[in-house]
């Protein structure tokens, strides 16, 4: 797909995250992990860094005692525009849709992680074993989207299963998907509202309008991987 | 690696697809979500949840959009209670034992409450006080009918307050003249004032509490709400706010005193409100004169000029309130503190306006056994006058300090009943297991800590059809109560649930009791838009006292440092331990997973040659355990923190083993005068041990990136 046909398309799905309003609290966390049948690994596995999470919240330390401040950051898939995940792809496993999502087909993927090595922001994870839900844990699984198997990269996907509710709802009830009628897990659950999902190909949707506030900043803009998850500064005292 | 993936991948079965000739009675439509409306029973907050279900099974846990307490939102803990529903280990019937600790044997339900009504009938026609009931603070229906089954067995009933809130209730009686629930105005708010209230973890209604802190930040166009933490280290909560105020632990009240002392000095206060509350502004200046800003610098250990930053600002931004949490309120001096955040209110004019300190009376606020209490009953425990025990939904053996002795008292009982969804260190010891359905499978009246104007009753509701046939806690506690009393026509838990709909404030829209119940089933409850409810006459009966010195258990030359406990935001007080989703989910502040650990200052930590994931003896008086060190950079020097909510020693393949319970560390001290626990008072010292496992943290111990890098 072209730039000009990105650019006509109907939908850019996009998130803002305001730090001024997360509490750090991990709600989303788990949220994501009963939406989209995320495993958990066990002590062992987390030591070896091999958890699961498709959302997680950083932890920032700044300063020293007793000037110090800690910030959270949620971070999850930045569903890039020029996503550097997706070239290197050998079986074309990771690819981007047409409405700004980097795609992940999981009966594709080979496991090579090549895609994991190109991520800057460390949002992809590995099924490095295969997933354990003992019985009847395997009760909660959704029926709206796969469990991955051993040796699959799996990422945050947007929640593309409400997405395609979503639309689905819409076109049933012959209208377009208005405003903040899709809502994935992680800002279905945040208690401050600091997660706020849309369209950013609609200049009248909310994320849209919050993605212009001057605290607006992306993360690692430099590398100019144009990510669609847009950060607001959290504030400070303004006397400070 | 590829051809691995592939394999792996393709060796289930396929199964048989059986078409579905006979529509299944419950309901569900094959490829259809249903929505069912409920009330999270994970904590007191008492939130309103839809269950997503699918085919007859409970998928995923959303927020309830209409339900006036949390607004459609919920926290990690309350997405999680999918998996008390499913877990693996869940208790499916009846045990006995034959001997202590002994091998369970499956029993029916009908040999249990037989066995359990003699033993009680014949115990208490012998002596009054023979049985001892012991909950968490019950109200509704549970209170009823542990009520009538204390009345039927003359027994005595202790209601454990894990989460310590009587000092709260004690502290609304005090000043306002009525133990009423506490609501907060914050989103109105301008400023806010928290001492050690941990709002957006694990506080009173931390979601309800989070989603108005969104707003207080971000919803106003012209105005950002300002949010000061005063506490001796920096929780999830204190690292939201704009300033944090690292003070002496238990001097949160001489801060608030000090607030106060300056709002009438200076005349800041709001005069309609002092004139409200019938506050005599002269005498409460005398009381609190010696608390100027110097002097509470130096009690509490800030730089004089953000004592008065802090006072100035409460003084000039309208509306502000203060708020005090469970941390202060463990210590000694806790009701003071407690107190002073509600002179606060009353001086600012929260209390009662716009942005308000809700003192509605709510019927049935819940009553927690007193210090006196709890020790008493221990002690009768020990002495082998409690000849049968009933505990439901409990686990004293780790959320109780471990000196009270408990653990000595409970092997002096001869008949121990336990009644829970998940296997814990009550139910390995009980001579009858009684299972309970997981809180997705039954019927509870619920009434929220923070019950916004207008609000009637929350109800639980089955969601599922239950995985293992059990009757609810209540039809087990009636069918003990008929059996011991011999009265069969005791009605039963559903009929006395519709009563207490029915029995709820008409509200004219509403009509028919029939409709009122399938409202109170669609809404997951029942409440109004437009009820003021009953307001406490607004009285003070005295000036706020000044706050005492805390107290501390141990000498500071033996034990340097206090140790400062906080109820877990991802375990609570350990009733949430068992959910792999919330023992993988890193702790907010350390970033920790399945393991518990102590914070010490970066300078504490060269001074004894630690570092991040060394070992050490954490002793007290008392006792004494062994934890990994997280080098924490927003603690005091001369405290040390650890979680609540591990250490389980018998209970579930998640949290068994892991971790260690900090509760056996603590010295019971109490405030005597007020008949209060103090559980925040003792003092520790830190000896390096050889290491005993490894401590593992999802981000980089000292920040997962730089900060600046990202461009923060």
């Amino acid at each position: 797909m072209n730039q000009a046909e990105s650019d006509n398309a109907a939908y850019h799905w996009g998130m803002v995250i305001d730090l001024d309003r997360c509490t750090g609290c991990g709600a989303c966390v788990v949220a994501c992990q009963a939406e989209n049948n995320v495993p958990t690994v066990g002590e062992t596995l987390c030591s070896q860094g091999r958890e699961m999470q498709w959302i997680r919240i950083e932890r920032y330390w700044e300063g020293q005692y007793p000037e110090v401040r800690a910030r959270f950051i949620p971070l999850l898939c930045q569903h890039c525009d020029n996503a550097p995940c997706e070239p290197v792809c050998p079986v074309y496993a990771s690819y981007h849709t047409s409405e700004g999502l980097n795609g992940q087909v999981y009966n594709r993927c080979v496991g090579t992680r090549y895609c994991a090595n190109n991520c800057p922001f460390s949002a992809r994870v590995f099924n490095f074993f295969e997933p354990e839900w003992p019985e009847p844990l395997n009760n909660q699984l959704s029926p709206d989207l796969t469990v991955r198997s051993k040796g699959v990269m799996e990422k945050c996907t947007f929640c593309i299963q409400r997405i395609r509710r979503g639309k689905e709802d819409a076109k049933l009830e012959g209208r377009p998907v208005r405003d903040e009628d899709i809502v994935p897990a992680c800002a279905q659950t945040c208690a401050p509202g600091a997660i706020v999902f849309g369209n950013m190909a609609d200049p009248e949707s909310r994320a849209f309008r919050l993605a212009r506030s001057k605290r607006r900043f992306r993360l690692l803009e430099d590398l100019g991987t144009e990510p669609s998850v847009i950060y607001l500064k959290g504030g400070g005292r303004e006397d400070d | 690696m590829a051809a691995g993936g592939v394999l792996s991948s393709c060796t289930r079965d396929a199964g048989q697809l059986i078409p579905l000739l006979i529509p299944p009675d419950d309901g569900s439509v094959p490829g259809l979500a249903q929505f069912y409306a409920s009330t999270c029973l994970q904590c007191p907050a008492g939130c309103g949840i839809h269950v997503r279900v699918f085919e007859g099974r409970a998928k995923k846990i959303e927020g309830n959009p209409d339900h006036p307490v949390n607004r459609g939102r919920l926290c990690a803990r309350g997405q999680a209670a999918l998996q008390e529903l499913y877990h693996p280990d869940r208790i499916q019937q009846p045990f006995g034992r034959r001997e202590r600790e002994g091998p369970a044997e499956p029993e029916t339900w009908a040999s249990a409450t037989d066995r359990i009504a003699s033993r009680f009938r014949e115990l208490s026609t012998r002596a009054a006080g023979n049985v001892l009931l012991y909950t968490p603070p019950l109200q509704g229906i549970r209170l009823e009918l542990f009520n009538k089954l204390a009345v039927a067995v003359r027994a005595e009933h202790i209601q454990d307050d894990a989460l310590n809130t009587l000092v709260h209730l004690t502290a609304a009686r005090e000043v306002v003249g009525t133990s009423a629930s506490t609501d907060y105005g914050l989103a109105e708010a301008q400023f806010v004032l928290s001492l050690g209230a941990d709002i957006l973890e694990t506080f009173q209604s931390p979601v309800r509490f989070a989603e108005a802190y969104g707003r207080m930040r971000r919803d106003r166009p012209t105005v950002r709400g300002l949010f000061i933490y005063a506490g001796p280290r920096m929780s999830q909560t204190a690292a939201c706010a704009d300033e944090w105020l690292p003070l002496k632990p238990g001097t949160e009240g001489v801060l608030a005193a000090g607030i106060a002392r300056y709002l009438i000095e200076n005349r800041l206060y709001d005069p309609a409100s002092v004139v409200a509350w019938g506050l005599d502004l002269e005498s409460q200046f005398k009381v609190l004169n010696r608390f100027d800003v110097a002097r509470v610098a130096e009690m509490t250990d800030l730089p004089e000029t953000r004592v008065l930053r802090v006072s100035r600002d409460f003084g000039r931004f309208r509306p502000a309130v203060a708020m005090a949490g469970d941390g202060p309120a463990a210590h000694t001096n806790g009701l003071d503190t407690v107190q002073l955040s509600h002179l606060l209110n009353i001086l600012s004019g929260a209390m009662g306006q716009e942005a308000r300190v809700d003192r509605r009376v709510h019927p049935g606020s819940p009553v927690p056994s007193s210090v006196t209490e709890m020790q008493t009953a221990i002690r009768r425990m020990e002495q082998g006058e409690i000849l049968a025990a009933l505990f439901m939904d409990v686990n004293p053996l780790l959320t109780l300090p471990a000196s009270l002795g408990f653990r000595k008292a409970l092997a002096e009982v001869p008949f121990i009943i336990s009644l829970n969804t998940l296997p814990n260190e009550m139910t390995e010891r009980a001579d009858i297991v009684l299972p309970s359905p997981s809180t997705l499978e039954r019927f509870q009246d619920v009434y929220p800590v923070v019950r916004p104007t207008g609000f009637q009753l929350g109800l639980a509701q089955p969601v599922v059809s239950p995985l293992y046939e059990m009757p609810s806690p209540e039809d087990v506690l009636i069918e003990i109560v008929r059996k011991v009393t011999g009265n069969p026509r005791e009605s039963s838990h559903l009929s006395r649930l519709k009563d207490r709909v029915a029995a709820t404030v008409t509200d004219p829209r509403t009509g028919l009791e029939n409709e009122k119940w399938f409202r109170a089933l669609q809404q997951g409850g029942l409440w109004e838009e437009q009820d003021e409810g009953t307001l406490a006459s607004p009285i003070m009966k005295s000036p706020v006292p000044a706050p005492r010195l805390p107290r501390f258990s141990g000498t500071e030359q033996q034990f340097p440092f206090i140790l400062h406990l906080y109820v877990s935001p991802m375990l609570l007080d350990g009733r949430s331990a068992a959910l792999p989703w919330l023992q993988e989910a890193p702790d907010p502040m350390t970033t920790v997973q399945w393991n518990s650990w102590v914070e010490v200052n970066p300078g504490t930590a060269a001074q004894l040659g630690l570092v991040h994931g060394d070992w050490v003896e954490v002793e007290s008086p008392v006792a004494s355990i062994a934890l990994p060190v997280v080098v924490f950079p927003a603690i005091r020097p001369d405290v040390v923190a650890i979680p609540k909510g591990q250490g389980g020693e018998r209970g579930d393949r998640y949290s068994r083993g892991r971790g260690a319970n900090p509760m056996v560390l603590v010295s019971t001290e109490t405030d005597p005068e007020n008949d209060l626990p103090a559980w925040g008072a003792t003092r520790v010292r830190l000896q390096k041990v050889p290491s005993r496992g490894s401590l593992i943290t999802s981000g980089d111990p000292s920040g997962s990136y730089r900060g600046e890098l990202i461009g923060l």
